[in-house]
C-alpha cells in the first residue's frame, strides 16, 4: 500500500533493523567458522606445531669407520615475557653453571625486551632434561640434530660440513643433502571446540647412511704423505686423488691445506673448496700419455715408430721446444714419454691432425663433468677447432698438456682409462646408500671405450719402461709401475709466470692389472719444482703403502731391480 | 533544565549496554598491554587512561542528554563551519600520529575527525529534516551530500580514508532514513561505481597494497601463509585459537607474546576473542546489537524527524565502524585502521561515541508522546 510520506522513514528504520540483524548473523557465522570448526589453516598456531627432526644419515668409509655422524643436541632458549619476573634471578643462577655462561649475561637475556632469546646452543640431552624438569614457564629446550666428524680434518674435502643451522655445504654433505637429510616429521596439535586435544603425527624419516669407497687408512696415508711434501717443498697447495682404475671408485682424496669440519670459525672459506674436483689447472706433460695412447689407437704411430727430434717443431706458426732445450735426434715413442719431449708429442699430434686429436681428447672426458658424486665439480676449459679462439698452434701445445685446463679428478679418470685397457670409468665415491633396510649399491659405470686395449697396453708398457729407466723416484719394489710426471707453468692473465710451477705425477700399479691409480699435484712448490722430484716420491709412498694395505701381490721378481 | 519526571524517559538499557561494552574494552586493553607495561606507573598505563576517558565521556554523555537537541539544531550552520575550521586547522598544523595528520594538541591531543563525525551528524540531521516534508526533499538530501564533500576531502587528505568512508556511510544511512527516493539511490550507486577509478588513483600506496592483499586472499585462497598480510594472519590465529571458551584472561599467547600488533586499538577484538573465545565474542556482538537496537528504537519514537535522523546518524556511525573493524579482524575486509567503538583504546573515539549516545538520549528524553498518554 502506498504509505504516507510521514510513515516512510519509520518503515525504513525497520528495514535497517533487519539488515543489521543480517550483518550480526554474518559476523557470528564467521566467528563460528574461525573459532569452532577448527579450520586448520586458521586455528593452527606455531606453538601447536612441533617438528620432529629426522636424524641425518651417517657417512662411513668402506670398512665401516665413521666419518660423519649426527647426534641430538638441544638449543636452550627463553621467551622473556613468559618467565615469571620474580624467578628470573634464580633461573639465571641455576642456568649459569649448566650453560657455561655468566649469571649476569643470562639474567640480561632473560630480562631482554625481545620475543625470544637464545641462551645456549648445542647442549646435551641430560642438561636439557634437567632444565625441563624445573618446569619454568618460558624456558624452552629445542631439539635439533648436530653434525660431528670424529676424524677431525681427515677427508674434510670429501665430507664437506653441515652448519649449526643445518645447512649442508660442500662435498658429500652438499651433494647427498637430500638423501642424508631425510624428512622431518611433525606433530600438529588440534583442539576442537570442547577443548579436546588431538594430535596428528607424521613420523620423521631418518636420512640414508652413506658407505664410501674411500678407505680411511689409505686416506690417512695419502694426507700424511701429501702434508709432508707440501711442507718440505713449501708448496701453496697439494692434491692427491687415488682411484681404482678398473671401477672408478675413489679410494682417497686429499687436499692440503685442509680444515676441521667440526670447527670452522676461523677458516678462510677457500679451504672448504675441494680443489680435486672444483679447481682447474694445466696438466702439463702427464697429458702426453693420452696423446700417445690416442695416436697408437688411431694407427698414426706404432710402438716401434720413431721420429726425428730436431729440438724444435713449428705448428700453426708457433715454435715448440723441448723443456731441456736439446735436440734428441732419431727417437722412439718410449723415449719420447720417458724424457717427456714436447717436440715429439707435438709431432705425433701433428700427424694425427686436429680433428682426430680433439676427438680423442673429448673421448677421454675433457670439457665434460665426470659426474663424480661430490658437490661443485668443474668441467675444465679446452678450445676446439671451430671455436672462435682456437688456433692451429693449440694442437701443438695441447699435445703436451698446455693451453687447456682440467680438474685433477678429470685428469686421473682419463689416465685410468689407459690403465683400464682403454675404457673410461665414471669416478664415484659412494659405494652404497642404506636407508632403513633398503640398500642401494653403486654399480661401476663405464662411460666409453676411448682407445683399444692394445693401444692402452702398449702405452702402459712404455710408461713402465719410463719409470724403470728415467723416473726411478716412482719405483715401487716388486711391482710394475706405469707413471708419468708433469711440470706445468702457472697461467696468469699476463702469460705464464716464470717462477711458479705445478708439479704433478700420475701413475698406476700394478701395471698389468692396476688396483691403484694415483695423481699427485703440488701447486707452486719452492724447493723442488719438478714433477719427478717433488711429486713422484709422494706417489711412490702412497702406492707402496696402498698396495700393502690392499694386499696386492707383487707382479715382478724383486731381484734384479736397480736399487733406488 | 529538565524536570525530574522527564528522566524516566531516559533509556537506561542503552547506558547499561554502553558501560558493559566499555568494560570489555578496558579488560581487553589491560590484557593487550599487560606484558609491556607491568612496571609503568598506573597513570600512564593505557587501561587506566581509557577508564578516565570513559568516565569523562560519560559526563559528556549526560550533559549532552540534558541539553535539548533542538538547541543544537538551531546552531547547525555554526556546527558545520566549526567542523570545517577544525579540520582545516589540522591540515595547517597537525602533528604526525601514525602517519596521519589527524591529531590536535601537543601531547596525546584530540582527533578533530572523531568530533567532526558527531558535528556533521547534527548538521546533516537538521539540514535534511528542514526539507523532509517538501515534495523536493530528495534534491535537498543530495545537496546535503554536496555540502559534505569539503569535510570528507579534508579528512581523506589527512590521510584517514577509514573515517572519510565512515562519514560518507553516515550520510548514506541518514539519507536513506530521510526517505531519499530509490531512483536517487540507484543514481548514487552508479555515480559511486564511476568514482572508483578516481578514488583508486588518489589512494596512497599503502592503501592500495592493503586492498590488493585482500583481493589476492580472495582470489587465491590456497594457503594462509602467502596471501594474507601479517596482521590479518595473526588476528585470525588469535581468534581461531580461542575456541569455544577462550584461553582465559591474560593467557592469550598471541597477544601476550606480541604476535598480534596494534592490539589495544585495531585488533582489540582479536585480543578479546582469543582470551574469551567464541562465547565472549558472541556476547560482545550481541551487546553491540542491543546498543544499535536501542538507538534505532529511540529513532522510531523520536518527536520529530530531526531527532530521528540524529539517532539514525549515530547508529550508522557505530554500526559501520564496528562492522568494518570486526570484519577486518575476521579477515573479511581489507585492513582500514578503523577502531571498534567504545572498545578500542582512544580518548577522542570514546568521547565522540559517548557524545553521540548522549545526543540519542537527549532525543529519547524528548520523545513523541505515546498515543494512549494523556
Amino acid at each position: 500500500m502506498s504509505s504516507s510520506p510521514e510513515l516512510q522513514p519509520y518503515r525504513r528504520t525497520f528495514a535497517v533493523t533487519l539488515a543489521l540483524l543480517g550483518v550480526v548473523a554474518l559476523g557470528i557465522g564467521r566467528l563460528t567458522f574461525v573459532q569452532l570448526t577448527g579450520h586448520s589453516a586458521v586455528a593452527s598456531n606455531s606453538a601447536d606445531l612441533i617438528t620432529l627432526p629426522a636424524m641425518r644419515g651417517s657417512i662411513y668409509d668402506q670398512h665401516g669407520y665413521l666419518l660423519a655422524a649426527s647426534s641430538l643436541v638441544y638449543d636452550i632458549g627463553a621467551v622473556p615475557a613468559l618467565v615469571p619476573k620474580a624467578d628470573k634471578g634464580v633461573v639465571a643462577d641455576r642456568l649459569a653453571p649448566l650453560l657455561g655462561k655468566s649469571r649476569t649475561e643470562l639474567f640480561d637475556l632473560l630480562t631482554a625486551d625481545a620475543t625470544f632469546v637464545q641462551l645456549q646452543r648445542g647442549m646435551p640431552a641430560e642438561i636439557a632434561k634437567q632444565i625441563s624438569s624445573w618446569k619454568v614457564p618460558g624456558l624452552q629446550c629445542e631439539k635439533r640434530s648436530s653434525r660431528s666428524y670424529p676424524n677431525g680434518t681427515l677427508a674434510s674435502a670429501v665430507t664437506g660440513f653441515v652448519t649449526d643451522e643445518g645447512q649442508a655445504a660442500y662435498g658429500l654433505e652438499s651433494y647427498y643433502d637430500e638423501q642424508l637429510r631425510g624428512c622431518d616429521g611433525r606433530r600438529q596439535a588440534a583442539q576442537d571446540s570442547l577443548g579436546t586435544l588431538t594430535y596428528r603425527v607424521q613420523a620423521p624419516v631418518d636420512g640414508a647412511d652413506l658407505y664410501l669407497s674411500l678407505d680411511r687408512n689409505l686416506q690417512y696415508v695419502a694426507e700424511d704423505a701429501l702434508a709432508r711434501a707440501v711442507a718440505s717443498n713449501d708448496a701453496k697447495q697439494g692434491i692427491v686423488v687415488v682411484m681404482n682404475p678398473q671401477s672408478g671408485a675413489i679410494l682417497a682424496m686429499a687436499v692440503m691445506p685442509n680444515f676441521d669440519p667440526n670447527r670452522r670459525q676461523n677458516d678462510d672459506p677457500a679451504v672448504w673448496n675441494n680443489a680435486a674436483i672444483s679447481e682447474v689447472y694445466e696438466p702439463g706433460s702427464v697429458f702426453k700419455v693420452l696423446t700417445i695412447a690416442a695416436a697408437l689407437d688411431a694407427g698414426v704411430i706404432t710402438a716401434q715408430s720413431t721420429y726425428y727430434d730436431s729440438g724444435s717443431i713449428t705448428i700453426g706458426g708457433e715454435v715448440i721446444k723441448n723443456s731441456d732445450r736439446a735436440a734428441h735426434g732419431e727417437t722412439t715413442i718410449a723415449d719420447l714419454l720417458a724424457h717427456s719431449l714436447n717436440v715429439g708429442a707435438a709431432h705425433v699430434a701433428g700427424r694425427m691432425g686436429a680433428i682426430k686429436f680433439y676427438e680423442y681428447v673429448q673421448g677421454f672426458g675433457f670439457t665434460r663433468l665426470t659426474s663424480v658424486d661430490l658437490a661443485y665439480e668443474a668441467a675444465g676449459i679446452l678450445r676446439l677447432p671451430g671455436d672462435r679462439d682456437w688456433h692451429e698452434s693449440d694442437l701443438g701445445t695441447n699435445s703436451f698438456g698446455q693451453g687447456l685446463s682440467t680438474t685433477p679428478v678429470q685428469m686421473l679418470a682419463a689416465i685410468s682409462a689407459v690403465a683400464n685397457g682403454g675404457v673410461l670409468m665414471r669416478p664415484y665415491i659412494v659405494e652404497r646408500m642404506v636407508q632403513g633396510g633398503k640398500v642401494i649399491n653403486t654399480v661401476p659405470q663405464s662411460v666409453r671405450r676411448v682407445v683399444s686395449a692394445e693401444a692402452a697396453r702398449q702405452t702402459t708398457d712404455m710408461l713402465v719402461d719410463a719409470v724403470d729407466t728415467v723416473m726411478t723416484a716412482a719405483i715401487v719394489p716388486g711391482y710394475r709401475v706405469a707413471g708419468k710426471s708433469g711440470t706445468s707453468q702457472v697461467a696468469t692473465p699476463f702469460g705464464y709466470d716464470p717462477d711458479l710451477t705445478i708439479a704433478s705425477y700420475v701413475g698406476y700399479v700394478p701395471a698389468g692389472a692396476p688396483q691403484l691409480a694415483i695423481l699427485v699435484i703440488l701447486h707452486h712448490p719452492v724447493k723442488e719444482q719438478w714433477g719427478t722430484t717433488a711429486a713422484a716420491p709422494v706417489f711412490r709412498e702412497i702406492a707402496e703403502q696402498g698396495l700393502t694395505m690392499l694386499g696386492v701381490p707383487p707382479d715382478r721378481a724383486q731381484a734384479g731391480q736397480t736399487a733406488r | 533544565m529538565l524536570a525530574g519526571r522527564s528522566w524516566r524517559s531516559f533509556d537506561w538499557l542503552l547506558i547499561i549496554v554502553t558501560v558493559l561494552i566499555c568494560t570489555i574494552g578496558v579488560i581487553s586493553i589491560y590484557s593487550a598491554t599487560f606484558s609491556v607495561e607491568t612496571g609503568d606507573k598506573l597513570a600512564s598505563r593505557l587501561f587506566f587512561r581509557q577508564t578516565t576517558f570513559i568516565i569523562s565521556g560519560m559526563v559528556l554523555c549526560f550533559l549532552a542528554a540534558a541539553v535539548d537537541y533542538q538547541l543544537l539544531g538551531e546552531a547547525h550552520r555554526l556546527l558545520y563551519a566549526l567542523t570545517l575550521g577544525l579540520l582545516g586547522f589540522v591540515e595547517l598544523r597537525g602533528q604526525l600520529g601514525f602517519g596521519a595528520q589527524s591529531w590536535l594538541g601537543s601531547n596525546a591531543g584530540i582527533q578533530p575527525s572523531e568530533l567532526s563525525k558527531i558535528l556533521l551528524i547534527v548538521f546533516l540531521a537538521r539540514f535534511m529534516s528542514e526539507h523532509i516534508e517538501e515534495e523536493t526533499s530528495s534534491r535537498w538530501i543530495l545537496l546535503s551530500g554536496v555540502l559534505l564533500v569539503p569535510p570528507v576531502l579534508l579528512i581523506y587528505i589527512q590521510p584517514d580514508l577509514g573515517t572519510a568512508l565512515v562519514v560518507v556511510a553516515i550520510w548514506i544511512g541518514m539519507a536513506f532514513a530521510a526517505g531519499i527516493r530509490w531512483t536517487y539511490v540507484l543514481a548514487l550507486g552508479v555515480a559511486g561505481a564511476a568514482a572508483v577509478p578516481a578514488v583508486w588513483l588518489s589512494m596512497r600506496g599503502y592503501m592500495r597494497d592493503r586492498v590488493m592483499t585482500f583481493v589476492n586472499s580472495i582470489l587465491r585462497p590456497s594457503g594462509p601463509e602467502a596471501i594474507l598480510d601479517y596482521n590479518t594472519r595473526q588476528a585470525l590465529t588469535s581468534i581461531g585459537s580461542g575456541g569455544l571458551f577462550g584461553k582465559g584472561f591474560l593467557n592469550g599467547t598471541q597477544s601476550q607474546l606480541y604476535f598480534l600488533r596494534v592490539r589495544h586499538t585495531d585488533y582489540v577484538f582479536s585480543v578479546f576473542s582469543e582470551e574469551f573465545g567464541f562465547l565472549g565474542a558472541t556476547v560482545l556482538l550481541l551487546l553491540l546489537t542491543v546498543l544499535l537496537w536501542r538507538i534505532l528504537s529511540v529513532a522510531s519514537h523520536a518527536r520529530d524527524s530531526f531527532g530521528q535522523l540524529v539517532a539514525c546518524g549515530v547508529a550508522t556511525m557505530i554500526f559501520v565502524q564496528a562492522f568494518v573493524n570486526i570484519a577486518v579482524n575476521l579477515g573479511m575486509l581489507p585492513v582500514t585502521g578503523l577502531t571498534l567503538p567504545l572498545v578500542s583504546y582512544g580518548g577522542s573515539s570514546v568521547w565522540a561515541t559517548l557524545l553521540g549516545i548522549g545526543l540519542v538520549e537527549s532525543v529519547s528524553l524528548r520523545h513523541r508522546p505515546l498515543e494512549f498518554a494523556d
